[in-house]
């Protein structure tokens, strides 16, 4: 019975894991002082961490958590409440819309992929935006991070592929 | 007759599900643009609301940070030590000439209390101060913003500034029971306002999310030039005068530039200086 109730959390956790990682990266990067990234350039990882597992696990990443995702971002950020949500839905409409084009090809592909995405939510959040604050953002500060996070997607999905790899079971 | 209605209400159920999942994407959407027109015309509902949710998330970024925190005091540790012989030669020479202008500065605010009395001049409120820790930052091209803890401490309040070792950080935005959000000056969203050293020009200093900030609102004819130091203004009572902001960078045609003095990037500790005017009088 005991051996029953351990593997059903065991696979309980296994299942959360995507969303557990995700969530984590989210709060790890809103850590003060990271030497390795300018002040105000900062790679938008729940981008990178919602494409990810769209394309590598999608059935074990719902809509709901690309939603507490996006709400989490907009607790810790002065964005106006919402807008984080929006951009990350967008993302999860966008990747569902390109998923065949992306899955179960070579990594390059997979990025010139993100590429994509990442650079049509930057482009849709700042519209949004500017809308919001009847105001134009400055767009050099946006092209740095997007740049910022486009380079650091291999970094990330590398550390996600050793989630899925080393920490989740195949049949999951 | 009621198998049929169950029946009837199962069917009613599952459509109301399929519904639901069939439209969930445009539902959340829909939740979204509604949030974000909640917080463009009632801030308090979603202040509240954000407030909450923060103390609730911001204890997790604390224990986050432990790891990264213990490493880079490690480092820094190291790194100081080389520097600090050197520190403390050029520390000594600076406190000989500290010394002498505390005395100056002493014999000064003798006098500026004899000539107030004389003139029956009265000042305005002490500024309190209390030093609180940064737990998160969220500097973006779209937010600039940190997450202070301030163990609920009931002397910060909204619209207190936030001020670094240099200068003026930002402004607390919302406060939270045991946490508060402080909006950067290089915020969107933020607004000072700030008076020219030299010569008392009143002006507003503007965010837009980059690293400078705009002047705006000066006189045309203003004497402002390169270089012209920046402070807080102390009008409408929110900001104490006198706190340095920035310094004059350039000035052309797009406007006047300031870079602020305080930097963020790697500051822990920031100081709250609650000026509450109202309370005082």
């Amino acid at each position: 019975m005991r051996e029953f109730w351990a593997e059903n959390i065991k696979i309980q956790i296994q299942q959360l894991m995507p969303v557990i990682s995700s969530i984590l990266f989210v709060l790890i990067f809103c850590i003060p002082r990271y030497p390795f990234v300018a002040d105000n350039i900062r790679p938008y990882v729940s981008i990178i961490c919602v494409y990810f597992w769209l394309i590598y696990r999608p059935y074990m990443f719902g809509i709901i958590s690309i939603y507490i995702i996006g709400m989490l971002e907009d607790i810790v950020s002065s964005t106006p409440f919402g807008i984080n949500i929006f951009t990350i839905l967008f993302v999860y409409v966008l990747t569902n819309l390109i998923y065949k084009f992306v899955a179960n090809k070579p990594f390059t592909v997979t990025w010139y992929g993100f590429a994509f995405i990442a650079a049509s939510a930057s482009i849709i959040k700042w519209f949004v935006l500017s809308i919001y604050y009847s105001q134009f953002l400055p767009f050099i500060p946006l092209i740095f991070s997007l740049l910022a996070t486009i380079v650091f997607y291999p970094i990330f999905s590398f550390v996600n592929a050793y989630i899925q790899n080393h920490l989740m079971e195949d049949d999951i | 007759m009621r198998a049929k209605n169950k029946k009837l209400l199962f069917l009613k159920l599952s459509k109301i599900k399929l519904l639901t999942k069939r439209f969930a994407i445009v539902i959340l959407f829909l939740s979204a643009f509604a949030f974000m027109l909640i917080s463009k015309t009632d801030t308090k509902v979603i202040g509240e609301t954000s407030s909450l949710a923060m103390n609730i998330v911001s204890p997790l970024i604390d224990t986050l940070s432990i790891p990264a925190k213990i490493t880079v005091k490690g480092y820094d540790y190291a790194v100081d030590l080389q520097k600090t012989y050197k520190e403390n030669i050029a520390l000594k020479g600076e406190n000989l000439k500290l010394n002498d202008e505390n005395r100056y500065l002493k014999s000064l605010e003798i006098e500026n209390r004899l000539l107030s009395r004389l003139l029956d001049y009265i000042p305005p409120p002490e500024a309190t101060s209390s030093t609180i820790r940064i737990v998160a930052t969220e500097n973006d091209a779209f937010s600039n913003s940190v997450i202070a803890y301030t163990g609920g401490s009931d002397k910060i309040r909204k619209g207190h500034i936030a001020m670094s070792n240099t200068g003026v950080v930002g402004r607390v935005e919302n406060v939270g029971k045991m946490y508060s959000k402080i909006t950067l000056i290089t915020d969107i969203n933020s607004k000072i306002p700030v008076i020219v050293e030299k010569n008392r020009v009143r002006g507003i200093l503007i965010g837009d999310n980059t690293n400078i900030n705009k002047l705006m609102f000066t006189p045309r004819a203003a004497d402002i030039s390169i270089g012209d130091k920046i402070i807080t203004s102390g009008i409408a009572g929110v900001f104490p005068p006198g706190l340095p902001v920035g310094v004059v960078i350039s000035i052309d045609k797009s406007g006047i530039k300031v870079k602020p003095y305080a930097d963020i990037q790697g500051a822990e500790y920031i100081r709250i200086i609650g000026y509450d005017i109202d309370e005082a009088n």
